[in-house]
């Protein structure tokens, strides 16, 4: 088999490995059933064995890590908030809620990557920096961070609008849960400041300035301001619990959008670099 | 009196309204610089071409400086006025931190986050009164004398002088290397300072590397090439030395014009060796506004004679490379303010418990903002991120469908009237570029060019299916054949109207021409003459459509 079958027989086993985590989770949660939550999440976690394998496989194939094709980046990715997620879960098992809707959505960007084209590119000298892999690293960790962030405002939108279930009432209460959210939202900030900043540093290295309102900077400005929004609504005016919850979900998307989107829609510095 | 002022400028700097406010309009400036075209930007024909399509809003766009939003005078004010906020809440996070005993990480992350903000602002601002950025494309060999004059584009702060090096370059020789497939590998450049003892003498400096000479950082992009070292004798008058410099095209091949004597021109290729090495030859087209001249490879040495009269000679062709100054007296008060905003975000968000941070002091909160305000109702949320969903999904407009034809058609005129194919490689598929191979190698063997012009492109209809996109229009065309070397007209004139149907297919992420065929049968406006008889259907570019049509069938 070669390099490439290998790689898509692995992702696919991991796939078919997460479906089964979702489907576990699901049935013991809304059947209540704790004792099949570890075994689901189990499988989930196994999921992350070929993913990794055909990550790695990738790395040693193409020479570089997954920086320019959407087919690495939208992997890694889901790699990333998969990691992310079952790291709180083993701490905070009766918030396995979340994973209904972190392993869904990741399972959603493992298969649009898969389907797009995963051609190898050679890695362009520019890209040949160490703040590069900060740069990507956080990046994911914010998505990772700002995914949870979602699955805790989903949480809490259903507890707000009063929907009782053995899987709602297991979770702690409204409050908490926004408290969570905020966590979350605060720990993506934290990951996208780090972006931002490496990737500054990056374009001082390799454009001779550290900011020039190329437009995916400008996104990423945009992105961190709506968060800054956000926060600053929560302080200020003690928006509501539900305002909150909309307004993560609202910043998710842009932040989706800056990521995935936007890079492939505006010329950019940045283009030149993002795949298809 | 002046102090009731002051306390109130503090108020009002503070009050959660101004500071939302002023986040706001931040925010909304930078959406609007990235959707709204941007004079200078990446994609400079956007402007232009908002301006033709929809002149009230270019003109309303001009009026309220949205085409130069981040030197805009509202712009610059908003962002004063938060730096004012900034500073009037950090000062106040100054005093409560020390009147805090036991919760001491709680003030004193919003107090990072802020004066990391401050720093960063006013790094900015420095970096706008005293840095300095200067570029030139310099030769290996070449020495850059210590004069700001050596620099071709300066961009120097408002309070300094343009950019000079004290002591004189040299770019000894510029090291590339290329993958197998033609992408760039590596580029790195040797760098001789004379006359400093401070300095290194020599360094190499590779992308993503630099040189410090005396507080300047000296660096490279990956702007390089070959350089075509031409001396131009026209038919009177003295020969014309120029150097000239060959741009990246595509895979390893690189091309440039030169502008020479008596209104002729040379279109200039060459392509460096797998390992990346410079090229052994140049291949030169000459011509005289339509008329192609003379089309030959000349080696380093070698002179070519030009049939209208003139030579050209190729003396050399060493690397250029696209070299960088800046001095940045504001880089570490930037990467410090940013150091202190990241630290001030991590204590903020990961080291105190979370409920505490809701804790606003009440005196800044007017009775007003707690009862009244409101964030934005969830649907306009969703409204703005549909919005911006709908920005990032859509479709091929007419207005784009007539770019691709017009640059399909740009393209192919000039490739028939260079008699140079490879100039389609960037816009067809594999099928039209095999057709367009050997219709122009015919024209090549008869010894003739086609000279077209466009006359008028309407674009009828444009549907796209996922990575096909079929484009109907209606065209007018100019044609003649030129004889190679006088560029004599040859056979009538012709204008030639039809519809056309393009067929373009995405190929990786660009839109290709795949085929094209007549929508309804062209009309002619000559008479073929003795050469078309001979050829068929080779009548003009329009036939050499109808040639790709047939060769399409089955």
């Amino acid at each position: 088999m070669s390099p490439f079958a290998w790689e898509t027989t692995l992702h696919w086993s991991a796939v078919a490995l997460y479906i089964a985590g979702i489907v576990g989770v699901a049935y013991a949660l809304i059947f209540d059933r704790p004792g099949r939550r570890a075994g689901a999440l189990g499988l989930a976690a196994a999921g992350l064995l070929p993913h990794t394998a055909a990550l790695a496989l990738r790395y040693v194939h193409v020479g570089h890590g997954p920086y320019m094709m959407q087919y690495e980046v939208l992997s890694s990715n889901a790699w990333i908030a998969i990691v992310l997620l079952l790291l709180f879960l083993w701490r905070r098992p009766d918030w396995s809620p979340l994973a209904l809707v972190v392993l869904p959505v990741s399972v959603l960007m493992l298969g649009f990557g898969l389907f797009t084209n995963p051609e190898a590119r050679d890695l362009p000298p520019t890209l040949r920096s160490m703040w590069l892999v900060f740069h990507v690293l956080f990046n994911k960790l914010a998505v990772g961070a700002f995914l949870l962030s979602v699955a805790a405002a989903v949480i809490l939108l259903r507890k707000l609008a009063g929907a009782s279930s053995p899987l709602l009432d297991r979770m702690p209460a409204a409050a908490t849960v926004e408290i969570y959210t905020m966590r979350f939202v605060g720990f993506g900030m934290v990951f996208w400041t780090t972006t931002i900043g490496a990737g500054a540093i990056w374009a001082h290295q390799s454009w001779g300035r550290y900011w020039g309102w190329d437009p995916i900077e400008t996104w990423s400005l945009v992105t961190w301001l709506s968060y800054a929004i956000l926060l600053h609504a929560r302080l200020f005016f003690r928006v509501n619990a539900r305002a909150t919850a909309w307004g993560t979900i609202a910043c998710f998307i842009l932040s989706i959008l800056t990521i995935l989107v936007f890079p492939f829609v505006f010329p950019s510095m940045h283009a030149a670099y993002f795949q298809p | 009196m002046q102090t009731i002022n002051i306390h109130s400028m503090k108020r009002f700097l503070r009050s959660p309204a101004i500071i939302m406010a002023e986040i706001v309009v931040i925010t909304l400036a930078s959406v609007t610089g990235v959707v709204y075209p941007q004079a200078g930007a990446v994609d400079g024909e956007a402007l232009a071409q908002l301006r033709e399509s929809l002149p009230a809003l270019a003109a309303l766009g001009q009026d309220l400086a949205l085409d130069r939003v981040f030197r805009s005078v509202w712009f610059l004010v908003a962002v004063a006025l938060a730096f004012a906020s900034l500073l009037v809440v950090a000062v106040e996070e100054v005093r409560r931190l020390f009147r805090t005993r036991f919760r001491p990480f709680a003030p004193a992350g919003g107090l990072f986050i802020h004066v990391g903000l401050l720093l960063v602002i006013l790094a900015a601002a420095l970096k706008a009164l005293f840095g300095a950025e200067a570029t030139v494309d310099v030769l290996e060999g070449e020495t850059l004398p210590p004069t700001s004059a050596a620099w071709a584009v300066q961009k120097p702060g408002v309070l300094v002088s343009p950019l000079r090096i004290a002591n004189p370059i040299t770019l000894e020789t510029v090291d590339a290397h290329r993958y197998r497939g033609g992408d760039l590998q590596s580029l790195a450049v040797r760098l001789r300072l004379a006359g400093d003892a401070t300095a290194p003498r020599v360094a190499d400096v590779p992308v993503n590397g630099s040189m410090d000479v005396s507080g300047v950082r000296l660096f490279v992009g990956h702007d390089y090439g070959p350089a075509a070292l031409i001396e131009w004798q026209g038919k009177v008058g003295e020969p014309a030395k120029t150097a000239a410099l060959l741009k990246h095209e595509r895979g390893r091949r690189f091309e440039g014009v030169l502008a020479g004597p008596d209104g002729e021109s040379a279109y200039l290729r060459g392509s460096v060796d797998p390992a990346g090495n410079r090229p052994a030859g140049i291949e030169v087209r000459v011509m005289k506004g339509a008329a192609l001249l003379s089309t030959s490879t000349v080696r380093i040495g070698e002179t070519i004679t030009i049939p209208s009269g003139g030579s050209l000679t190729l003396h050399g062709a060493p690397f250029w490379v696209r070299l960088h100054a800046s001095r940045d007296p504001e880089l570490w008060l930037f990467y410090f303010g940013f150091t202190c905003v990241l630290l001030g975000v991590t204590v903020r968000f990961t080291l105190i418990p979370l409920p505490r941070l809701a804790a606003v002091p009440v005196r800044t909160l007017s009775c007003k903002h707690r009862v009244d305000a409101r964030m934005p109702q969830p649907a306009m949320l969703f409204a703005l991120a549909g919005l911006l969903g709908l920005t990032a999904c859509s479709r091929p407009s007419s207005a784009e469908a007539r770019k691709l034809v017009e640059r399909y058609n740009t393209v192919v005129a000039e490739a028939y009237r260079r008699g140079d194919v490879k100039l389609v490689d960037g816009v067809v598929g594999p099928n039209e570029g095999k057709k367009l191979t050997g219709l122009i190698g015919v024209h090549l063997d008869m010894g003739l060019t086609l000279d077209s012009k466009m006359l008028s492109l309407d674009v009828l209809d444009a549907k796209q299916s996922k990575d096909h996109l079929q484009v109907l229009t209606k065209e007018r065309w100019s044609y003649c054949d030129r004889r190679i070397g006088t560029g004599e007209q040859v056979g009538e004139k012709s204008e030639d109207a039809y519809e056309m149907r393009y067929f373009f297919k995405r190929f990786d992420k660009e839109w290709l021409v795949d085929r094209i065929e007549f929508a309804t049968p062209p009309q002619f406006g000559r008479e073929p003459g003795t050469w078309a008889i001979a050829h068929g259907r080779m009548q003009g570019h329009a036939a050499s459509q109808a040639e790709s049509k047939e060769a399409a069938k089955p």
